[in-house]
């Protein structure tokens, strides 16, 4: 436990050495002000959208159509970009007799990766959210927000529910950053855990909007990017946001099992 | 324990005994399996069958064995982090605390003095054989393995490394060095374990294997080949057969050689050209690991 | 710890699949009716609430198919809910009865999500243009020219 916690802690030093992370942050804490001045400097709006045709009317809208652009396009990469790295990071720099040759144990060595993978993971969500509400409040203004069903918001629980909206997608965000760890030791190649990932995750956006796969729906990981719409209907519904979460959490739990056993059994014979 | 690739087998049942505080050499030629004997030591490949043991525990293949450290093949580090900020992420992973005293000390002990805050991309190959020692130094082992590292020294740092490596068996330590090359072995070591194709071929002090070591070798060119070759039978403590290149090729002591040299000379056969072609223990070595041809 | 994982899937897709009444023209509608008339209060707050109509008492019925024409009042063999299943093609009718009796009815084209969001386009020829100018002269979105809702299926 207590070599977990000094990886963890050397993890992130790694990661913050590292430009493409920094370069990740950036644009988390930049494009939402981007997107922003965009919509001031002209009328059009993004209406195909949820919330996006009422950018101008509140600054609140402005995080939600991030969230839903986000997750549909870019959060499986966002996160691959580190996530499906970092175990991978160690074969490209040969690192891994360096690293197994100490007191620490491999289950030391997962499980601060693993931590600071989720950490990461958090941390740009976090930035986005943070970001893009900011951006939106301060740029476009924080009158009403109008729900689902037409009702208004105010100020004060409109930020709370934009909140809880980008909390909701953290499940399925690290489920998507365990899967991209998985395939970060399976296939020990950082661009393969990078692209994998993002590909099965516009697969399954792919596959959430065709019909008759109903059942099938439901078990795909983007299934829990669409269950915070439930939290601005006039009656709230959960639903969707407690069964995607326990399926996240199995993703999560079977992609770091499987990377855990794989690492675990591995021979370090090159390098 | 074994070892296998595919079909080869690159390890079957190696037993080392190294004596405490000694420079043990392994060595063998190139795929002999030195590597993955040294791999296996650390913990970072486990055996198909059987088990590792070393300073009395059984290696699991986790983590290194306690009191255990070194590298093998070229020590490797995070290129975009300094060396101090390399040897403290791996002292955190020993449980210690790498002061900036300490790191200072160890990287002037291996040749590396104020290079502390310097990125490691910037390392010559040699710098981070030196920056591999380091490391493991970090870990104060009882037992240091160092496999080949003299590799990518230029000839003042094998000199240094060899300096240092018998520094650290001065001081208590135990060390396992591999190479292919004998003479780098002879100048440093006292034991020697020969592994060809997988197993050992030899294992003991360099003196017994002097004293098993045929003559040296020698190519010799005289005026009359026959002659000499007719001289020389009956002699003894000499062995002389036609040369492959020409010439004759001659194994002997140097005072047998001398008298037989004496011998020639008396018999009217002139000497044109004599060049020793291989020291004893070389000699063994090939002949150990069956590469003599 | 396999079986449990194939447990656990099932219980999932049970609890998913299984749980709620699912896409069907009473749901819809039961979603579609009270967003109606939270839209029309938004529009009219828009407008600066110059004439105090209200829709408070509009109620929806949903169907699948029938293409509606723009502005079509009343649509033969739509008098109940029916249909199920996300998709576009969905018609609901606003029926909208007035305080003098009289009942206007609106068809929007609806077309629905899997999760249970759709987005609603009203006649624009009765529900105004897709934008509106507020007292104060700026444009904003129509609320019943175009709406999203959502509902737990
Ligand atoms: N990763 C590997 N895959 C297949 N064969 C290997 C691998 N590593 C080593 N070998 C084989 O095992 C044998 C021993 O190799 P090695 O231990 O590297 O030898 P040495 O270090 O003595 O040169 C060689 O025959 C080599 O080809
Ligand atoms: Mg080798």
């Amino acid at each position: 436990m207590r070599y977990a916690l000094t990886l963890y802690r050397w993890e992130l030093e790694k990661l913050t050495a590292q430009w493409r992370v920094r370069a990740v942050f950036g644009v988390a804490v930049l494009a939402p002000w981007l997107f922003v001045a965009a919509l001031r400097l002209q009328d059009a709006v993004p209406a195909d959208t949820l919330f996006g045709r009422w950018v101008h009317l509140t600054g609140f809208a402005t995080p939600l159509v991030v969230l839903v652009f986000t997750t549909q396009y870019a959060l499986p990469l966002l996160i691959s970009l580190v996530a499906g790295d970092i175990f991978a990071a160690e074969d490209r720099y040969g690192t891994w007799k360096t690293l197994l040759t100490r007191s620490a144990g491999r289950g030391a060595v997962f499980a601060g990766k693993a931590l600071a993978a989720g950490t990461y993971t958090v941390v740009f969500v976090g930035l986005l959210a943070c970001s893009s509400l900011a951006a939106g409040v301060v740029v476009l203004g924080h009158q009403p927000l109008v729900g689902l069903s037409g009702t208004l918001i105010g100020g004060g629980a409109a930020t709370g529910l934009v909140l809880a909206a980008w909390a909701s997608v953290l499940p399925a965000a690290l489920g998507f950053a365990a899967l991209a760890m998985l395939c970060s030791i399976a296939t020990r190649n950082g661009p393969a855990g990078i692209i994998i990932p993002t590909m099965v995750g516009l697969l399954m956006q792919l596959a959430s909007f065709v019909n008759g796969v109903d059942p099938l729906r439901h078990l795909l990981l983007t299934a829990n990017f669409e269950a915070w719409h439930g939290f601005f209907t006039a009656d709230r519904y959960y639903q969707p946001l407690v069964t995607s979460a326990v399926l996240s959490a199995m993703y999560l739990m079977s992609c770091l099992g499987i990377g855990y056993l794989l690492l675990h059994r591995r021979d370090f014979t090159e390098g | 324990m074994v070892k296998r690739f595919g079909a080869v087998r690159a390890l079957d049942t190696v037993e080392l005994r190294v004596t405490p505080g000694t420079v043990h050499g392994l060595l063998g030629p190139n795929g002999a399996g030195k590597t993955t004997l040294l791999r296996m030591l650390l913990g970072l490949v486990r055996p198909d069958s059987g088990t590792v043991r070393v300073l009395g525990e059984r290696v699991v293949p986790h983590r290194a064995p306690t009191g255990v450290a070194g590298f093998v093949e070229s020590p490797r580090f995070y290129p975009y982090l300094s060396a101090q900020a390399n040897l403290d992420l791996l002292a955190g992973l020993d449980g210690r605390h790498a002061s900036v005293d300490t790191v200072d000390e160890l990287l002037a002990r291996v040749g590396l003095a104020g290079r502390g805050a310097d990125q490691v991309s910037g390392f010559s190959f040699g710098m981070r054989q030196r920056l591999g020692l380091a490391a493991a130094l970090l870990r104060e082992p009882r037992l240091l393995i160092l496999d080949e590292p003299a590799n990518g020294l230029d000839p003042a740092g094998m000199r240094d490394m060899r300096a240092l490596v018998r520094e650290l068996a001065e001081d208590g330590r135990t060390v396992l060095l591999s190479s292919h090359l004998m003479a780098e072995v002879e100048q440093v070591c006292q034991d020697v374990t020969i592994l060809s194709a997988g197993s050992v071929a030899y294992h003991g002090t360099l003196d017994a294997l002097r004293d098993r070591a045929p003559a040296p070798a020698h190519h010799l060119r005289t005026s009359d080949d026959a002659a000499a070759g007719a001289a020389a039978r009956g002699r003894v403590g000499i062995e002389v057969e036609p040369h492959r290149h020409g010439g004759l090729a001659v194994r002997a002591e140097t005072a047998d050689l001398d008298d037989y040299l004496l011998a020639l000379a008396g018999a009217g056969v002139t000497v044109r050209a004599l060049a020793q072609t291989s020291t004893s223990l070389e000699q063994l070595f090939l002949a150990a690991t069956g590469e003599d041809g | 710890m396999r079986r449990t994982l194939v447990l656990l899937l099932g219980l999932v897709s049970l609890a998913a699949g299984c749980g709620g009444p699912g896409i069907t023209g009473a749901t819809l509608a039961g979603s579609l009716g009270p967003t109606f008339r939270n839209m029309y209060r938004l529009q009219q707050r828009l407008l600066g609430d110059t004439d105090q109509s209200t829709a408070d008492n509009a109620w929806a019925r949903c169907f699948r198919g029938g293409a509606v024409k723009p502005g079509v009042t009343a649509v033969p063999g739509s008098t109940h809910n029916s249909g199920s299943g996300a998709g576009p093609g969905w018609t609901c009718l606003v029926h909208w009865p007035a305080p003098d009796g009289h009942t206007q009815t609106l068809g929007y084209e609806v077309s629905v999500q899997p999760d249970g969001c759709y987005t609603a386009q009203g006649p624009s020829g009765y529900v105004g243009q897709q934008n509106i100018r507020t007292p104060d002269g700026t444009t904003v979105p129509n609320p019943l020219y175009e709406f999203d809702g959502c509902f737990t299926t």
